[in-house]
């Protein structure tokens, strides 16, 4: 059973209707006794930083999902927002912690000039190294992004333990990671059609 | 690299797919769900859902149809039309919409589209201006009949300050007449705004979306060379790609 995370600033019902259609048990978790019996969670991300990290604190969900993720070792997926909240800290809307799952900031994405307009939104190309979430997919195919904060990740890669995908957006920002049984995509799979149903089909198989 | 997008648009008036000439005369035609599925196989880069009535008539978009559209395309899907509150947006983001439009409810409140903005993201909060040129001078119209209280260059700057994440720029002179896009609109707010600029209302062929994103449109928004003739979404990225201009194909 997968767990989506709820807190109710989210287009986690996008998600869900992609589970679905592969035919994956899903279910929406609003509160700590509903992760209960998931063995795997995805964090859909749509909000702000500091609104969603604050629901995560007052709704207890964040103590409940560390306690999944880091003591159970149950796969997280996180996705746009969900990946950045799995930093340490976030910049948005005032310095506010995330899950700390990572040792990582995320800061508004650096564009070199104007003509890089923000919200960074549309279709980019990602590329990957040794991935189990691109399984089957080409290097460099398009998802579907739209954010204006990215994630950069302090940890250096060490014998291959961090897996990271890149897009180029003036500057080269992080657009996925995999490490152990944390994973986080920066754009949106449910919305990026083939490639993003095949991607969460991957995850589901993992 | 990023890609240049075009953004179909379904206008509803309530349950109905409609396309209006100049913001007047209409023409009925069909079932969204119908047009989405088409647009969905076509594979486009977005689709954008509009109730241009809901406003004026004190209600919000259909939430069935938006659950029913999102139920079957897995891409990116905006939605307009009467959304007034929080609570709205929350309710239409759970059934399946990604990022909202808003217009009446930004004329009658900024303070909303900033409340919005932080609580859904700036990349969630879509704004759609209506223009209408009057004696030469570009103005903000409101077919909702919302007193507008702001020049153009004003109110745009203003969406910005309050958190948008972009701006439909939509021409009330050249909707549903397929003679072009009002390039030198696109251009003049392309120069003030910095988040990207979706822009509306007159796409003929597929050159005016090459010369619509070389004015400064960020994406490339159209129904009626949809509805009324054989050009598909994929003509006009098939000419961008011709010129240079990054696409999806």
């Amino acid at each position: 059973m997968i767990g989506l995370i709820d807190v109710g600033t989210g287009n986690t019902n996008s998600v869900y209707r992609v589970l679905r259609f592969l035919g994956c048990k899903a279910k929406l978790c609003s509160e700590p006794s509903q992760l209960m019996n998931c063995n795997k969670l995805i964090f859909p991300g749509v909000g702000g930083f500091a609104e969603v990290s604050g629901r995560l604190i007052q709704t207890k969900m964040k103590e409940a999902i560390k306690q999944l993720v880091i003591n159970e070792k149950s796969p997280f997926l996180g996705i746009c927002l969900g990946m950045q909240l799995m930093a340490e800290k976030g910049h948005e809307g005032g310095l506010n912690k995330g899950l700390g799952l990572i040792d990582a900031e995320v800061k508004k994405l650096a564009v070199p000039t104007s003509e890089f307009r923000l919200p960074h939104i549309g279709w980019n190309d990602v590329y990957f190294q040794e991935s189990k979430l691109f399984k089957n997919i080409s290097n460099g195919s398009c998802f579907y992004f739209v954010h204006s904060y990215a994630m950069t990740i302090r940890e250096q890669p060490k014998d291959k333990e961090i897996s990271i995908a890149t897009s180029d957006y003036g500057n080269t920002f992080i657009a996925g990671f995999e490490k152990d049984n944390l994973f986080g995509v920066q754009f949106h799979p449910e919305k990026s059609q083939q490639v993003g149903i095949q991607l969460l089909k991957n995850y589901i198989e993992i | 690299m990023l890609r240049n997008r075009v953004i179909p648009v379904v206008l509803l008036d309530g349950y109905s797919v409609v396309k209006t000439i100049r913001f007047k005369e209409r023409r009925n035609l069909g079932s969204p769900i119908t047009v989405a599925r088409i647009y969905n196989r076509r594979n486009v880069d977005e689709l954008m859902l509009l109730d241009i009535d809901a406003s004026k008539n004190g209600d919000k978009i259909d939430e069935m149809t938006v659950e029913e559209v999102a139920s079957e395309c897995f891409m990116p899907l905006s939605v307009g039309g009467g959304l007034q509150n929080c609570a709205d947006i929350a309710n239409i983001l759970s059934k399946g919409a990604d990022k909202v439009v808003l217009n009446t409810s930004a004329l009658k409140s900024l303070s909303f589209v900033k409340e919005a903005a932080d609580m859904f993201g700036s990349q969630c909060i879509v704004a759609s201006v209506d223009v209408l040129k009057k004696a030469d001078n570009y103005t903000v119209f409101s077919h909702s009949g919302v007193p507008v209280n702001f020049g153009l260059i004003d109110w745009i700057n203003k969406l910005e300050e309050a958190g948008i994440g972009e701006l439909v720029i939509n021409s009330v002179d050249n909707d549903g007449v397929m003679c072009g896009y009002d390039y030198e609109l696109i251009t003049l707010v392309s120069n003030i705004v910095s988040v990207p600029i979706i822009a509306l209302g007159g796409v003929q062929e597929p050159t005016d979306a090459v010369n619509g994103v070389k004015a400064g449109a960020s994406a490339i928004a159209a129904a009626s060379i949809f509805h009324f003739t054989d050009y598909t979404p994929n003509d006009l990225k098939l000419a961008m790609n011709e010129a240079n201009i990054p696409v999806r194909l």
